[in-house]
């Protein structure tokens, strides 16, 4: 195995396993800033869920960007022929 | 070694056209959706049964949603966004049935729907605010703001289909891996996280839809804090 | 990266696809009858509200109608309540009045009987006076009230006027209640021709009527001095005072 193929795994390691950190950071903070509008006031639950739901949506899109940039390093490395 | 998740396999040649695994998904989940309403909607009344009220309550909340998060009569968007979402969902839940994968694990399907997104905006635009007031949107807080909004609607577009994409390609990889490894039961609180991942992606898609094309079509307010947030 | 162009194409040909159909065979269909039944529902209550509001004129017109009845009603019930109290004003003043008159003939009536019995009553004790009064008289003794009369004579002689004096002249003729005595006719005689005329020829008759006194009877006058005589003027005077007093009484 030449070493682009061990710096591709490594990348593709690093990039989901750091990739996670923030992405779960954020979406934790997200999810206790809606409980506690929700607490305050629960007449608007419908629409802090609904706002609540895209925004983790939008959050977990950088993990996925960083599964994607991962897949692309193992399945379809332009270095690797 | 696992295949890739990136290439699809070809099942067959039609002419010179390829047709692979994800297009005859398609095809299968297009026959099932257009043949179910058929089906459902062939004989309405105005004192519905019980198939007719639910199949009612499922649309008016399509509209629903749709007026409560564009502001607007749904008519319009209705078709559009609601193909969009049914789409997406039914596809994403394919993967319930042995042995299909989900058309929208295939960056392919989820380029398609992007793409449609992607041209559906301008459209929309110019058909509520012609074309002079559609251009006038990407000079919307100022001028200054025309070239990154110029790359926001080329990112924004790539970042619906990498979202799809990955999402569900990222559940399906998952639930394989899993099932190479464990094999039985082990998967399935896997396979109904990705029962909920896929709704909430279908949800998330459609509403991003409506949001991008309720940028263009609803004029301008200063207050609007829901339209340019999520780009 | 790989992206496989035909299998987009025929991705996005397929969606596009779908989307016609499912507009065709859910969305419309589905919207359609929603709107229908929206419609249907709106014309329901339009014309609900419309029957709400005819039947709230109706039952204003009614209200109107029942209130109008009763003003009416009100009205002809104050305008008999007028005609009673014209009617019963009128029937009372009918009444007094024949009360009144009724009242008034009864008073009239009682007056007349009153003043009649009196009437009666009163000639009655006249004649008894007159009766009682002729009785005492009759036993005077003759000379001394013949003397009295002769003065008295004398007197009203000398007060009369003189036409009346010469009415007197002539033939007269002395009626006394007893015969004169011949002094007496003497005494007579000579006052007459005093006062009257000294050549009057005289004639003495008796009159037991006169009770006292002494009548003088010419051919054209005569002068009564009789007690007779002045009993009738006082029966007269006494019935005139009676007729004057009499609407006093009653």
């Amino acid at each position: 195995m030449d070493l682009i193929q061990i710096a591709s795994i490594l990348g593709a390691a690093l990039a989901v396993s750091f990739g996670a950190i923030g992405p779960a950071l954020g979406e934790g903070r997200a999810v206790a800033a809606a409980m506690d509008a929700i607490a305050r006031q629960p007449e608007a639950a419908n629409t802090l869920s609904r706002t609540l739901f895209v925004g983790l949506a939008m959050i977990e899109t950088m993990a996925i960007y960083c599964l994607v940039i991962a897949l692309l390093l193992l399945f379809a490395n332009p270095f690797v022929h | 070694m696992i295949a890739s998740p990136l290439a699809a396999t070809t099942l067959f040649h039609l002419g010179p056209v390829a047709i692979t695994v994800p297009v005859a998904t398609t095809w299968g989940i297009m026959l099932g959706l257009a043949g179910g309403s058929r089906l459902l909607t062939r004989r309405l009344a105005l004192h519905p049964s019980t198939r007719q009220a639910a199949l009612e309550l499922a649309v008016d909340a399509i509209a629903t949603q749709i007026r409560e998060t564009m502001r607007a009569d749904p008519a319009p968007y209705l078709p559009l966004i609601g193909t969009l979402f049914l789409f997406i969902l039914t596809a994403n839940w394919s993967s319930l049935l042995p042995g299909i994968e989900p058309p929208t694990a295939h960056l392919e399907t989820d380029a398609a729907l992007a793409l449609i997104v992607f041209c559906a905006i301008p459209w929309f635009g110019i058909r509520t605010r012609g074309l002079r007031g559609y251009l006038g949107t990407f000079a919307e807080p100022s001028l200054l703001m025309v070239p990154l909004n110029l790359v926001e609607t080329l990112t924004r577009t790539f970042s619906l289909l990498v979202r799809l994409f990955g999402n569900v390609m990222s559940g399906v990889f998952v639930i394989g891996i899993v099932l190479s490894l464990v094999g039985l039961l082990v998967p399935v609180p896997l396979m109904a996280l990705e029962l909920l991942t896929g709704a909430v992606q279908a949800y998330i898609f459609a509403v991003l839809a409506m949001v991008f094309i309720s940028a263009v079509t609803v004029p301008p307010r200063p207050p609007d804090k829901e339209s340019k947030a999520w780009t | 990266m790989h992206l496989d162009w035909s299998t987009l194409a025929l991705q996005t040909v397929n969606v596009l696809v779908l989307l016609w159909l499912l507009q065709r065979y859910l969305f419309r269909p589905v919207m359609a009858i929603i709107a229908a039944r929206r419609q249907a529902a709106e014309t329901l209550l339009t014309e609900a509200a419309q029957q709400r509001a005819a039947a709230q004129a109706t039952a204003e017109d009614l209200a109107r109608r029942a209130q109008g009845s009763a003003a009416e009603a009100e009205q002809l019930r104050a305008a008999a309540q007028t005609e009673a109290a014209a009617e019963r004003a009128r029937l009372l003043a009918e009444a007094r009045a024949e009360i009144d008159k009724l009242r008034a003939d009864a008073a009239a009536a009682l007056r007349r009987d009153r003043a009649a019995q009196r009437h009666a009553l009163e000639s009655e004790a006249r004649a008894l006076a007159v009766t009682i009064a002729f009785r005492l008289l009759s036993r005077l003794p003759g000379p001394a009230a013949t003397a009295a009369m002769l003065a008295r004579l004398d007197a009203d002689l000398a007060a009369l006027p003189p036409e009346q004096l010469r009415a007197l002249a002539g033939p007269l003729d002395v009626v006394s209640a007893a015969p004169l005595s011949a002094e007496e006719q003497a005494a007579c005689a000579a006052l007459l021709a005093r006062r009257i005329d000294p050549s009057l020829s005289l004639q003495f008759s008796v009159d037991p009527a006169l009770l006292a006194g002494i009548d003088l009877r010419a051919a054209h006058a005569v002068l009564r001095r009789s007690w007779q005589a002045e009993l009738d003027r006082i029966g007269q005077d006494l019935t005139l005072e009676e007729a004057d007093a009499g609407p006093v009484l009653a």
